[in-house]
């Protein structure tokens, strides 16, 4: 056959060619395994998930620009987690619950959970979230959940054993900042509010629905911690009034809803930090997450809210 | 089927293996089995164009050749164009010039609807018709003689590496590759699958990558500001061409393990210090094409008036922005290029001796040159990616009114400072390359054997790490 004799008369060349592929593949496999060590153990510094904290906050960006974990630490002389992430949806929050309590050997006492009238849509959040957790696949209950989330077997495959799929440049720089200790909210602009009322009446922002689905992920999210016997602070991190005023009596049916469902479970407890906050826009560096100074602001009043939540558990 | 698809890289490891396993003879059967197969998983039925086209052009050269009456000669090659370009007009051009006819009843008054085709654009049209048109229009001239194996000219119509977007081979440069004896070649196998993953780095890390930023930013052109504007233009520029360099460093480097050379397309073309130098750098395989076959035949330079050179150069680089698309943005890109075209070609010795009487050194002024060059193209990319000329017109103008302030970075400002340093990195590389430090299209490869394993592994780990996948590349439409 051609093949074989034209691979005969190379035959030094074929045999130089088969090592180095063998050592290209054993030098890609070590860096790749480096690469997952060095990245996955900032992203558990990040998220504070080695440690066993007393109260961890979950959510997506309005949770990582809305709340100053180190602040709350700080105030409240005890150890504070926050495990959040852009653009996690719904059902992502309900497996980092998940994750969250099956990484640690003691269960957090509370949980703080963001909520807005845009929780229960998640239209404006990637389909593909999951993404997000493809470093924690070796955790078996993000393993599953990945693995009906992913569209497909090969790229579950691919992403299990070649493990720097796993990371984006969004997650390599929390690991980053896992590394330096370094959480704190970068956004110091003020939200140009006209920039914001352009895109509502171009119909580019965020439309608040009330999605049943969505609805039922969040009451089986609350069910899960409370029966773990922590308690849930459901925290309305506040958005712009501009925002809210596109269709107010939604935004306060969505919110009233939460309330309602809070004021059912005496383990839940439901603080509203928009209505005092949502007309002040030098807080807000875009419609709905706070800037640096806003973050300080709400995390200060939640400290308080939280130290008071302590105090009467404690009695 | 992609190249940057998984489909992919198992069709072309068992297309490579079946080829150097055939009989040499027989070799053209499993590359054209291959070819058709790759290009029917787009669209299976849209394979009967290229057959169409392929008989049409193959009786067409022969009839040429057989006759010795000039008349049927110029009969025979008019058929071939009017069936190629027929097919190009009606699935490509046909909706277009009903949208411009139905403008102009308009602006007279008269309301006629004209109903508009719901054929999909073949993909790699253009690409295939103008290749089988520079092998017709060769016979015709007499450059060359008409393949006589039906095989080997159905596989020169469709070869799966160039198929879709080129780069637009000649027969007199791919035919007779065919007809040669190619032993299998670690070496050519090696230096192949090295320009691979260079091609694929750039497409799906950088273009694709580029491209979110883009496709956001353009998309609604209206209520962005001029800094983010341009800044969407700078990515886009990158954007373009990592995304179709990058498809012909893969379709170059597969056909090179194969054992075929397929033509250079791009060769550093920011790095050009006028228009001209660019369109001697940028998609040679078009440009070198319409100077063959459209310029030259209208008179090209060498005619007795200024007005007829002017009206050529405009006439090549019309038709040139009409090549890429249906779109009037697209004309208006070939025409500006045009105007650049004249302007360079006609102040080139004024530019000189400008820079001689001030005595500033040659390679400061070249410097000076490849920067205002690269800003001329960079405003012809506006109308090239916009949705319209008004979309275009609003971005320049804001660019060139409001240019202060902080752009908008998007919903990751980590994603877009990673698209700048990898814009940083991709300019090093070229420079690199333009000191023929990392000669990415010679074989045997020069570098230190360091610095080759620490870019191979470097490059498969940025692939694994930051590639977006599956994102078709910007050329298929055209």
């Amino acid at each position: 056959m051609p093949l074989i004799n034209d691979l005969a008369m190379q035959r030094g060349a074929a045999r130089n060619a088969v090592i180095k592929v063998f050592v290209f593949l054993l030098l890609f496999l070590a860096v790749d395994r480096t690469v997952d060590a060095v990245l996955n153990h900032g992203l558990q510094l990040y998220f504070k998930l080695n440690e066993d904290s007393r109260i961890v906050c979950v959510g997506h960006s309005r949770t990582v620009l809305g709340i100053d974990s180190d602040l709350l630490q700080e105030k409240l002389g005890m150890s504070v987690g926050k495990y959040a992430i852009q653009g996690a949806n719904a059902q992502d929050r309900f497996a980092m619950i998940r994750h969250l309590f099956a990484a640690r050997q003691n269960s957090p006492e509370c949980v703080v959970f963001d909520v807005s009238a845009y929780t229960f849509s998640d239209l404006g959040l990637s389909s593909n979230s999951w993404r997000l957790f493809l470093p924690f696949m070796d955790d078996e209950q993000m393993s599953e959940y990945i693995a009906n989330a992913i569209p497909t077997q090969k790229e579950f495959l691919i992403h299990k054993y070649v493990r720097s799929t796993r990371y984006n440049e969004a997650l390599m720089a929390l690991s980053v900042r896992g590394y330096l200790g370094y959480r704190a909210n970068l956004k110091h602009n003020v939200v140009d509010t006209e920039s914001v009322q352009r895109r509502i009446d171009a119909g580019r922002t965020l439309k608040m629905l009330f999605n049943e689905d969505s609805y039922g992920v969040f009451r089986k999210t609350m069910e899960y911690v409370t029966s773990h016997d922590a308690v849930v602070v459901l925290a309305y991190i506040p958005t712009l009034d501009i925002l809210n005023d596109q269709d107010r009596d939604e935004h306060d049916r969505i919110i009233q809803i939460i309330e309602d469902y809070a004021a059912q479970n005496e383990q839940i407890l439901f603080i509203n930090y928009s209505r005092k906050y949502e007309h002040n826009h030098e807080l807000f560096s875009d419609g709905i997450h706070m800037n640096a100074n806003g973050q300080r602001i709400v995390s200060e009043d939640l400290a308080n809210d939280l130290s008071q939540l302590f105090e009467s558990l404690s009695k | 089927m992609l190249f940057n698809s998984f489909q992919y890289i198992v069709f072309f490891f068992v297309i490579t293996i079946v080829h150097f396993m055939t009989p040499y003879k027989k070799r053209w059967i499993p590359l054209l089995v291959g070819s058709y197969y790759f290009y029917m998983c787009w669209n299976p039925a849209y394979i009967v164009l290229i057959i169409f086209s392929t008989i049409v052009d193959y009786v067409a050269a022969h009839r040429m050749a057989q006759t010795e009456s000039n008349r049927r000669r110029t009969g025979w090659l008019l058929t071939s164009l009017c069936v190629n370009l027929g097919l190009l007009f009606g699935f490509k051009y046909y909706n277009f010039f009903l949208d411009t006819v139905s403008e102009i009843f308009e602006s007279l008054g008269v309301d006629y609807v004209l109903p508009h085709s719901e054929l999909l654009l073949p993909v790699g049209i253009s690409f295939y018709t103008f290749q089988t048109l520079s092998y017709t229009i060769d016979v015709y001239r007499g450059k060359l003689k008409p393949e006589r194996h039906f095989g080997r000219f159905a596989l020169y119509v469709s070869f799966f590496p160039q198929l879709v977007a080129g780069p637009i081979e000649r027969a007199t440069h791919l035919l007779p590759q065919f007809q040669q004896v190619h032993h299998f070649r670690i070496d050519r196998t090696i230096s192949g699958l090295r320009l691979v993953l260079w091609g694929l780095f750039k497409k799906v890390v950088i273009a694709d990558r580029l491209s979110e930023f883009v496709n956001l930013i353009y998309d609604s052109p209206e209520i962005y500001s001029g800094p983010t504007l341009l800044l969407a233009t700078y990515f886009f520029a990158f954007q373009i061409y990592c995304d179709f360099s990058g498809y012909s460093d893969i379709a170059i480097g597969s056909a090179r393990v194969l054992g075929f050379d397929l033509m250079q397309n791009f060769n550093l073309p920011y790095l050009a210090d006028s228009i001209t130098d660019f369109w001697r750098r940028w998609h040679i395989s078009l440009s070198t094409w319409f100077r063959d076959y459209v310029y030259i035949p209208l008179g090209g330079s060498r005619v007795s008036r200024t007005s007829l050179w002017i009206r050529n150069v405009l006439i090549v680089f019309g038709v040139s922005g009409l090549w890429h698309g249906a779109n009037w943005t697209f004309v208006i890109w070939g025409l500006i290029h045009g105007t650049l075209y004249l302007i360079d070609s006609k102040t080139a010795e004024s530019r000189e001796n400008f820079r001689a009487s001030l005595g500033i050194p040659q390679g400061l002024w070249r410097a000076a040159c490849i920067v205002v060059t690269f800003h001329c193209v960079l405003l012809t990319w506006v109308f090239f990616r916009a949705s319209s000329a008004t979309d275009a017109m609003r971005i320049v103008s804001s660019v060139m009114t409001n240019p202060v302030g902080m752009p908008y970075l998007g919903p990751s400002s980590v994603a877009t400072a990673l698209s700048v340093m990898l814009i940083l990195f991709l300019a090093c590389v070229q420079i690199l390359q333009y000191r023929q430090r990392l000669p990415f299209y010679k074989s045997p490869y020069t570098a230190p054997i360091a610095l080759r394993w620490s870019g191979y592994v470097l490059l498969t780990l940025g692939i694994a790490m930051l590639g977006r996948s599956n994102n078709e590349f910007v050329y298929f439409q055209f």
